[in-house]
């Protein structure tokens, strides 16, 4: 058998806590990483142009920024999870020549980033990621699972001859169950309360509330249809809810930036489709950001 | 806590009163373990998952702030305030009852795949006066449009404020095939909780899991009629589907507890074992579950570590059974000099590949994290784990490892 060899291991220096401004020689870089779902085009299909266009306006060159398109129907250690976003994020830090890396994640992408962050020793690409991230935005992360996972899940039992009776939701659904994310977090992943904290700063945007109201301009900025359909799922979360997820869920892990309300245009509230769009000036306060 | 003995060399003992590297790096056995922490008492062989493991061997630190304490996790208490059930669409034709203990409840309603769809407003919920109860309705589309991955064909409708607690009546003429009916009922004082003893278990193994209805408002008469119609059932469910039905026994507490043996073959498939309860109790119904590891024992610490004051690094020795990745990480805790109290520092992971049984080492880098000013020895490695990262379990946890 061939036992761990020191002199060959790969170590890679993590100093301190606080974040190093960026220099005059740093390559500043911005990556959009989506949430739950299989992207082949997440700049038209998730996140919408108008917001990406604002944010990388923010950068000294702003060729540097690049969106992810993974597969994070999986669970977030997996090879089209979180390794396809370690090989994109690699590739455009060695093209790009990044030497500070931003990344932007929205709802489950945050999850994923943050898999990386606590298993920095689970694939050899992970060290050099976490070395150039500045800092982790997580927009609506779901840190804390979402009892609308756990509601499509229920029921759902196992039958030999028909698989599972309402069909197999995706395993990142299973893994945002409430009950499985606490345990993710219990053993592998870091940032919520009482672990240690994530080797880089996670900090969190909340959305608080859905507003769908026909007379509301705010309620049309994303898509008026999902706004309406947050308004339905909001019925299975607290009163303190983006629609999908439960304000503590989107706090649980890393540190909060800002609660929507507190920062957006005319203290509207972002709801969990809002989070990823141009909406009340979302998009100027993340490009604001890239500035130190 | 107590100092972890020296094994072989005396002078180790007395690096915890000096740094001198005279005897660093001796091998110094692992704190005793507590029954807090979890230990393989034997190790299995067990198959490669299909899927490949970075083979380059890695670690990694870094500094923690030492005014952040860090705290045990406990197992979490699940808490539900809903409960689901099959029906056939038979059934659903005549009216099901549906036990309701306050307003504004959601009612979900998702056919099998060889059901046929019901529209929201082909579904009638009456209140227990026979009135009709039904403040707003929501189909697949409007749910699928908020990220919510229903099945095709659910519909959902919910309770107004002002509806009363008693027998609901769901019933739709069109119902053909079978469905899962949930109702969840943010608003409820009754509560079920759930908690197993561990977060983490072994194939072959056990876990107990203990549940427990509340309810803030029920009156004493309340209390005692549902104390003493108390029961459930528990479902022990394995990554890949499988599920295996356990009793929940009755406590005079008025709690219901089941000893649940874990499988020894295990799953092939990653992923998290769940244990879901069901409860009635006096009319009402409450669903919980629970999530936890299961690990084969493919590996182990040897039991002792060789630790250096001077640099920080820590080489823990391991027992391999089985062929694959396997990853130890640790919390390194310093001294702080104005206090005497230990507080956390650092951080460090270190991860290898093992081609096949014997025996092999890791060493947590503690020395690549920045010791902060004003804190040294003596040290002590806590929240020391070992992780199988080819077959995604945790196999070993050490609340407190080690002091040097």
């Amino acid at each position: 058998m061939r036992s761990s060899a020191a002199g060959r291991t790969v170590l890679t220096l993590i100093v301190g806590l606080a974040t190093a401004p960026a220099l005059a020689a740093d390559v500043v870089g911005i990556a959009f990483v989506h949430g739950t779902g299989a992207q082949t085009n997440a700049t038209e299909d998730y996140w919408q142009p108008a917001i990406i266009e604002t944010v990388r306006q923010g950068l000294a060159d702003s060729r540097n920024h690049v969106v992810i398109n993974c597969d994070f129907n999986q669970y977030m250690w997996q090879p089209d999870a979180a390794g396809c976003l370690a090989e994109q994020l690699t590739r455009f830090i060695d093209g790009r020549g990044i030497t500070q890396l931003d990344v932007i994640t929205h709802s489950n992408g945050g999850n994923v980033m943050r898999w990386i962050l606590s298993n920095p020793t689970y694939d050899s690409r992970y060290p050099g990621i976490i070395e150039r991230v500045r800092k982790v935005t997580a927009l609506a992360p779901s840190s804390a699972g979402t009892p609308l996972a756990d509601a499509v899940i229920n029921g759902s039992s196992f039958e030999t001859a028909l698989g599972w009776l309402l069909g197999y939701s995706s395993d990142a659904v299973r893994m945002q169950q409430v009950g499985q994310m606490a345990i993710h977090n219990a053993q592998s992943l870091y940032g919520t309360a009482g672990r240690p904290a994530l080797p880089r700063p996670f900090q969190a945007v909340v959305g608080s509330d859905v507003h769908s109201a026909v007379w509301s301009p705010g309620s049309y900025c994303g898509g008026y249809a999902a706004n309406v359909g947050l308004e339905f799922t909001q019925n299975w979360l607290s009163t303190c809810s983006d629609g999908f997820l439960d304000c503590s869920s989107q706090q649980a892990a890393g540190t909060v930036w800002f609660i929507d309300t507190a920062r957006t245009r005319d203290a509207e509230p972002l709801s969990h489709n809002q989070s990823r769009r141009e909406c009340f000036g979302l998009g100027t306060l993340l490009r604001d950001t890239l500035t130190p | 806590m107590t100092s972890s003995n020296p094994t072989r060399c005396l002078a180790a003992l007395l690096a915890l009163l000096s740094t001198a590297p005279a005897c660093a790096a001796q091998r110094w056995r692992l704190q005793a373990p507590t029954v807090r922490d979890h230990v393989p008492s034997a190790l299995v062989h067990a198959p490669l998952p299909v899927h490949e493991s970075e083979r380059t061997p890695l670690a990694f630190a870094w500094a923690l702030d030492p005014a952040r304490p860090l705290q045990a996790t406990a197992p979490p208490i699940a808490v539900s305030r809903s409960y689901w059930q099959q029906v056939d669409g038979g059934g659903l034709q005549r009216g099901i009852e549906l036990p309701l203990t306050a307003a504004d409840a959601v009612v979900h309603v998702s056919p099998a795949p060889d059901a046929r769809p019901l529209p929201a407003d082909a579904l009638t919920l009456r209140d227990p006066a026979g009135h009709i109860a039904v403040v707003r309705r929501g189909d697949a589309r409007q749910l699928q449009d908020a990220g919510m991955p229903v099945a095709g064909g659910s519909s959902m409708l919910r309770t107004d404020a002002g509806s009363v607690p008693g027998a609901y009546r769901l019933q739709s003429t069109q119902a053909q095939g079978r469905y899962v009916v949930q109702v969840v009922e943010p608003r409820s004082p009754l509560r079920l909780e759930v908690q197993a003893s561990q977060t983490q278990a072994f194939a072959g193994g056990r876990l107990q899991v203990q549940a427990w209805l509340l309810d803030d408002t029920a009156t004493a008469a309340q209390r005692a009629a549902r104390h003493g119609s108390l029961g459930g059932e528990a479902l022990l469910v394995a990554p890949d589907g499988r599920s295996w039905p356990f009793a929940l026994l009755r406590r005079r507490d008025g709690r219901l507890a089941a000893d649940v043996r874990i499988p020894a073959a295990g799953s092939t498939v990653q992923g998290l074992w769940e244990l879901q309860v069901f409860v009635q109790a006096g009319g009402v119904l409450r669903d919980g579950k629970i999530a936890f590891a299961v690990a084969r024992p493919t590996a182990r610490f040897a039991g002792h570590a060789a630790p250096d004051p001077a640099s920080r690094r820590v080489s823990l020795p391991l027992q391999v059974a089985a062929a694959g990745r396997y990853e130890v990480r640790g919390t390194l805790y310093a001294t702080a000099a104005v206090d005497g109290l230990l507080k956390p520092v650092a951080q460090a992971h270190a991860a290898a590949w093992f081609d096949s049984a014997g025996r092999g080492e890791l060493v947590l880098p503690f020395n690549q994290a920045a010791l902060p000013a004003g804190f040294g020895a003596p040290y002590e490695l806590r929240d020391l784990t070992l992780h199988d990262q080819s077959r995604m379990a945790p196999i070993e946890s050490r609340a407190q490892a080690l002091r040097f």
